[in-house]
């Protein structure tokens, strides 16, 4: 046994040991399962193995430090970096993606990208008809579903969950990685709040699978399924993916476990623990109810008047806004120009559903997205603003439910909506530059952003991401999905502790020299 | 334009009905003076339109006229009433437009002689007409339009907006030390726009004439080119190099701000170099131009001056037609709508999001990200050394949301009007930033004439809500919403009123 004191003090390599260890954990249950059908188990034992001894390494040889905000930006970025490039092992190994004509930079890009959509629980794949889904054996398959469920209620949670080390700087890992502003704590000790959360999950996911199983699914698939319908992933074991099975019951289920998983755990928990569907009392679920009925309803009326049965139209208005609302990702379409390819439809009904991939569900969910609380309160705060014009001498406030918002906040949401719009704009020139159309470029970039899962163009819900983007854009859109998980700022600010360390052992250049001569110059003015 | 609502010695009339009655017959006259003056070139050519255009000129003068005699104004007006004053005034214009085009025989169509108006007065360089077969007069009248649509923005911009703080640079009203500000006071702040608005179409179109765009074609490119219009007259004169040069010229003049040119013209050289707004355009614009080069695979010196031209067209949202130089990238139309939709400086003619708010949204940006590392931070934004206001930064903020609210909302109407996802994207952007035009996405230029009315109608509101930076047209929805609201609020009360006394 070591002793803690000589060990390297580092949270970032504790925690991402420890997440390590999980993601192990779950390849070793992958490649169990692929001993059933498949050829590829030695590869993924070893990939676990791997991935098992280098997590028990880090965690053996690191200690945590202290917790100050640059430090958990950077563990919780770093290890979801982390994760998602050795979460690429078994892909690698497997030779999942390896085909003719493909480089191993390429193998290596589309594993990596598969990975990282797996865990941001994005759901865009890199499979499709030059590698169909249903070619993999079950252990991949799993391992892929398994990727988002332990991305959906996030790898740091579950790390803080286990963690009684961490104490209540445990929470300051969790607000940074919880999607919309900020955790909630359940019980007086983060570590209870993590499991709580966690058994919240588990529960969800066992109902959605026993529900899907009922729905007509095989066993497999209701858990597979369940695991990244509860995580708003997307990833299917079909080709087709919903659309294999062309059920309403199947639809029925899958959209209600999507606006489950898109609704904020904290309430989950609270109706769990009470016993009472608390959910209604909450102002942000029930606007997020309000807008896919509100959507549902308009989409259908557009495909009705382009021509679609009126039954027909609510049926696949339905299911894409619910899929696309909550940033589910599953598409119900059952060949490319279907009823249920949404990139096939009219300009009218695909805004709105663009509109959705900005939107996401609510804060503190697996979704992704800005989350209606930021769209309601952004759009207070455009009225307010508005209105100070009519009366300028008047002090109005932003309200939200019963109260009012506090400033800060307003301001917060104003920022964050500001950098994730040049996110969107930057990354939209980006992956155009790199040889995208337009449509194609612009909802990809808001989709990773956004961790939704299909875009529109030539990567609608019918189509790989490989026919759709080259592989350097592929690689910027996976960097744009662990930046959307995170709400982009952890993934900015975690390069902020490695520039200290690089800019106190590398000497001053003239252009530092400069600029320290000329603040202080301002500051003696 | 303060002016026109100072005090008369009988105010009984309300802020806002004042307002809205001048905004109107401001307008008229504005829409009338371009009649008569149409109308009197027309007599120039074959004078078919002139009858029409110099008695429909008078009659609405006349009648804007008596209508300006009867407001009564009262002692202070509020700044929403003004603003709302303001696009009664553009209304008015594209109203007036609108039957000129109707009555001329121009357009057989209301709602293609309305877009044709819109587009005209809102500087959005769309149009479904066949130049070649239109009389001097009307041609005068469109490009006309461009002219005042860019005097009014101009105004706008310069005298009224200001007041509300977004824009320091144009609020700065200090003297002293060497410093003449253009806007000293609201009603002198006009008069030096107009003044150098009207010298540099002058020049504008001196420079056109000498290299060779023939007398009418001068008169139209320089009234199109200073107000950021892009209409362009028969004989397509800009293939023409000299003439491109001072077409290229004359968008980099009109794309800066007015407070630059004032600085220029009255040699205050150290306000034009310390303008961080300024620099953030010549960077912008030569590093747009580098990218497109690059990205169109430009080699000799023509193709450079040709992308040099595209981008410029795109980035002032002058909107002057060239198609596409060389291969075209799939990266290069994105370029060009990024391009527009930021526009370019606060104070100038042209539409878009503007430079200055960008500058203002990148500053934002980074404090936030420090607010996170400390979040008591508390940190001004500076744009070029001077400090914005929390008031204003919040106006840019709102700014962003309503350009991407009207563009998405363009964009879903003409989608679902028949427009593919690509062109509906681009078409909404351009009209709520008054560019054009409009590109497929392999660069060739598209027609709005092969669209059907009800899309080429469903860009209409966007290109006003464009041209009147935004908010001034949405407080004027929100005064007439509220308006309607208090009528029916009254009337409702009055109802139960009565109904109470009959029991």
């Amino acid at each position: 046994m070591i002793r803690p004191s000589r060990r390297w003090t580092s949270t970032t390599a504790h925690v991402g040991g420890n997440a390590l260890i999980f993601v192990s954990l779950a390849m070793a249950l992958s490649a169990f399962v692929e001993l059933v059908d498949g050829d590829e188990a030695p590869a993924m034992f070893v990939a676990a193995v791997l991935t098992g001894a280098l997590g028990a390494g880090m965690r053996r040889w690191t200690r945590t430090g202290v917790l100050d905000r640059s430090i958990v930006f950077t563990a919780v970025g770093a290890t979801w970096v982390l994760v998602s490039v050795v979460g690429a092992l078994p892909y690698v190994l497997a030779g999942t993606f390896a085909r003719d004509g493909a480089g191993a930079l390429v193998v290596l890009a589309d594993a990596f990208f598969e990975s990282v959509s797996g865990y941001s629980c994005t759901g865009s794949t890199v499979f499709g008809a030059h590698n169909p889904i249903e070619a993999q054996g079950s252990g991949i398959l799993l391992y892929r579903q398994l990727t988002q469920w332990l991305g959906g209620m996030g790898i740091v949670v579950l790390v803080v969950a286990v963690l009684p080390s961490l104490r209540a700087s445990g929470l300051g890992l969790i607000d940074a990685e919880a999607p919309g502003e900020g955790a909630d704590r359940l019980a007086p000790k983060v570590v209870d709040t993590a499991r709580q959360f966690w058994k919240v999950y588990g529960v969800l996911t066992l109902a959605a699978a026993v529900f899907l199983l009922g729905a007509g699914m095989n066993p497999f698939d209701a858990v597979a399924h369940a695991l990244s319908a509860i995580s708003t992933g997307g990833f299917s074991t079909r080709d087709a993916s919903i659309g294999y099975w062309n059920s309403v019951p199947v639809e029925l289920v899958l959209m209600a476990v999507m606006i489950l998983g898109a609704a904020s755990f904290t309430l989950h928990a609270r109706s769990y623990g009470t016993r009472r569907f608390v959910h209604l009392r909450d102002p942000e679920f029930r606007w997020y109810l309000g807008l896919i009925a509100g959507w549902t309803v308009v989409v259908a009326v557009l495909l009705a008047a382009d021509g679609m049965a009126w039954v027909r139209a609510l049926r696949m208005s339905a299911f894409n806004v619910v899929t696309l609302g909550t940033s589910g990702g599953f598409g119900n379409a059952t060949g490319a120009g279907s009823d249920g390819d949404f990139a096939a439809w009219a300009a009218g009904p695909q805004v709105l559903l663009l509109l959705l991939l900005v939107v996401g569900g609510c804060t503190g969910s697996t979704s992704g997205g800005i989350k209606v609380i930021r769209l309601r309160i952004g759009v207070a705060h455009a009225y307010r603003a508005l209105r100070v014009m009519r009366r300028p001498r008047a002090v109005l406030h932003v309200r939200y439910g019963d109260g009012t918002v506090p400033e800060t906040l307003v301001e917060r949401i104003a920022g964050f909506m500001v950098v994730f719009g040049m996110f969107a704009v930057i990354g939209t020139l980006i992956v155009a530059s790199l040889g995208t159309d337009l449509v194609t470029a612009f909802t990809g970039v808001i989709e990773a952003l956004g961790n939704m899962g299909p875009a529109f163009g030539e990567a609608g819900p019918t189509a790989s991401f490989v026919d759709g983007y080259s592989t350097p854009a592929r690689l910027v859109l996976a960097t744009l999905m662990l930046v959307g998980r995170l709400e982009i700022f952890p993934m900015v600010l975690m390069l902020i502790v490695p520039y200290r360390s690089i800019r106190q052992v590398t000497p001053k250049g003239p252009l530092r020299q400069l600029r320290e001569r000329r603040a202080q110059r301002s500051i003696g003015a | 334009m303060r002016t026109l609502f100072r005090r008369t010695r009988n105010p009984d009339w309300g802020s806002l009905s004042s307002a809205v009655v001048t905004g109107a017959a401001v307008g008229g006259l504005g829409a009338s003076a371009l009649a008569l003056a149409s109308g009197l070139f027309d007599l120039t050519g074959a004078g078919g339109d002139a009858p029409v255009l110099l008695s429909g000129g008078i009659v609405t003068g006349l009648a804007s006229a008596r209508l300006l005699r009867k407001v009564r104004r009262p002692r202070r007006h509020e700044t929403a009433d003004i603003l709302t004053g303001v696009t009664v005034a553009f209304l008015a214009m594209v109203l007036v437009g609108t039957f000129a085009y109707l009555l001329t025989g121009t357009l057989a169509d209301p709602g293609d002689a309305l877009f044709e108006a819109a587009a005209g007065f809102s500087t959005t360089a769309l149009s479904t007409l066949d130049v070649d077969t239109m009389g001097r007069g009307m041609l005068l009248f469109r490009a006309g339009s461009q002219w005042v649509g860019g005097l009014t923005a101009l105004i706008l911009g310069v005298a009224i907006l200001p007041a509300l703080s977004a824009d320091r640079e144009l609020a700065d009203r200090r003297t002293g030390s060497g410093r003449t500000p253009l806007a000293p006071s609201g009603g002198r702040a006009a008069g030096n726009v107009l003044r150098l608005y009207a010298g540099f179409t002058l020049l504008l179109g001196i420079g056109y004439l000498l290299a060779g765009a023939g007398p009418l074609g001068s008169v139209l490119l320089a009234a199109s080119t200073a107000s950021t219009g892009g209409f362009v007259g028969p004989g397509q004169p800009l293939t023409e190099p000299a003439v491109q040069w001072v077409a290229i010229l004359g968008m980099f003049v009109a794309g800066a701000s007015m407070v630059i040119l004032w600085r220029l013209v009255t040699l205050q050289w150290q306000g034009i170099r310390r303008s961080a707004e300024f620099r953030t355009y010549l960077l912008l614009l030569t590093g747009g131009t580098l990218l497109l080069g690059w990205w169109s695979g430009a080699g000799g010196p023509d193709q450079w001056r040709e992308t040099l031209f595209t981008l410029l067209s795109a980035a002032t949202t002058t909107g002057f037609p060239m198609e596409a130089v060389g291969p075209w990238a799939t990266a290069a139309p994105v370029l060009l709508l990024l391009a527009a939709a930021v526009g370019p400086m606060t104070g100038s003619a042209g539409g878009g999001f503007q430079i200055f708010r960008m500058i203002g949204l990148v500053k934002l940006a980074r404090r936030e990200l420090m607010r996170q590392l400390h979040p008591s931070l508390i940190a001004r934004i500076r744009i070029g050394g001077v400090v914005l206001s929390e008031a204003g930064v919040g106006r840019i903020v709102l700014q962003q949301f309503l350009f991407v609210a009207v563009v998405v909302a363009t964009t879903g109407a003409v989608g679902t009007l028949g427009l593919d996802l690509a062109t509906a994207l681009t078409a909404g952007v351009h009209a709520a930033a008054t560019a054009g035009p409009i590109r497929a996405l392999d660069g060739t230029l598209l027609d709005p004439a092969s669209w059907s009315r009800a899309v080429r109608l469903a860009l209409v509101p966007a290109m006003i809500i464009g041209r009147l930076a935004l908010y001034p047209a949405l407080v004027a929805i929100g005064t007439a919403a509220t308006g309607v609201r208090d009528r029916l609020r009254l009337r409702r009360r009055w109802a139960a009123l009565t109904m109470e006394r009959d029991r």
